[in-house]
């Protein structure tokens, strides 16, 4: 119930909605590319939670303003990428602010899933990689720890 | 208003308590500051979105959501680092007065 009342507030329109052209868009791809490249320059193995961090706020505004698919499409067009039938946006971002050679597809859906799960459960005031940690890592949050609990209750 | 570590402000607009637009600290002076310089001394929330959407299409400003999850304006890093240097100049060149 509360993570519903969390999210519900998240999608209210509360302020005036600007334009987002595609110079605006690209401004913000271009931010989380470099925070991508920083995330890779650094070798421990937290500092993908940093790159994890910026999808997830860039998705989460958009998502606020009821255009993070339109938007996410647009990122793909601007990108000259090709995102298939079904656009999912952290997917997509991801796919557009990584590298393909170090983030196959695999990676990119276990990232995602972790991000889709953050965004339907994680409160606004923790930081993601807080969360992440507090779940047990990107892997646990991937798979869903709260189907994972009713599954393991049911064996029980 | 400020929430824990990331103080935010919502623009004083002189003929207003309160404008639509939540903005940070730093970017709300250089806000501020625009109309200033465009002697927009009770601008409008059309004239203060003009200068926002001029900030974000220079790279100056992104939109962000805050610990409430509600979204506002803040200053882009680059800015910040900018603004950062700026500042490292000011402070060499008073120095060597």
């Amino acid at each position: 119930m509360l993570v519903q009342t969390i999210n519900e507030k998240r999608t209210t329109q509360d302020q005036p909605q600007l334009p987002y052209p595609n110079d605006a868009l690209r401004n913000d791809l271009i931010r989380v590319r470099e925070v991508w490249r920083q995330s890779q320059r650094r070798h421990d193995r937290f500092s993908v939670y940093e790159y994890l961090a910026a999808v997830f706020d860039l998705v989460m505004v958009w998502q606020k303003e009821n255009r993070a698919v339109d938007r996410a499409k647009r990122a793909l067009r601007i990108m000259g990428l090709d995102g298939g039938r079904e656009i999912e946006p952290f997917a997509t971002i991801i796919k557009c602010t990584s590298s393909r050679k170090q983030v196959d597809a695999k990676a990119r859906s276990k990232w995602s899933r972790a991000l889709m799960y953050a965004a339907e459960t994680k409160a606004p005031s923790e930081p993601l990689g807080h969360f992440i940690q507090r779940i047990g890592g990107i892997n646990k949050c991937a798979s869903d720890p709260s189907r994972l609990g009713q599954t393991q209750a049911l064996l029980k | 208003m400020s929430v824990g570590a990331f103080p935010e402000l919502p623009i004083t607009n002189l003929d207003k308590d309160a404008m639509p637009f939540r903005i940070h600290k730093t970017l709300r002076l250089w806000v501020e500051a625009a109309c200033e310089e465009g002697y927009l001394r009770k601008a409008s929330d059309k004239e203060i979105a003009e200068i926002l959407h001029g900030y974000e299409l220079d790279g100056d400003a992104m939109r962000s959501l805050n610990r409430r999850g509600e979204v506002i304006w803040k200053a882009t890093p680059e800015f910040l680092d900018k603004l950062a240097d700026l500042e490292a100049e000011a402070d060499a060149e008073e120095a060597e007065m």
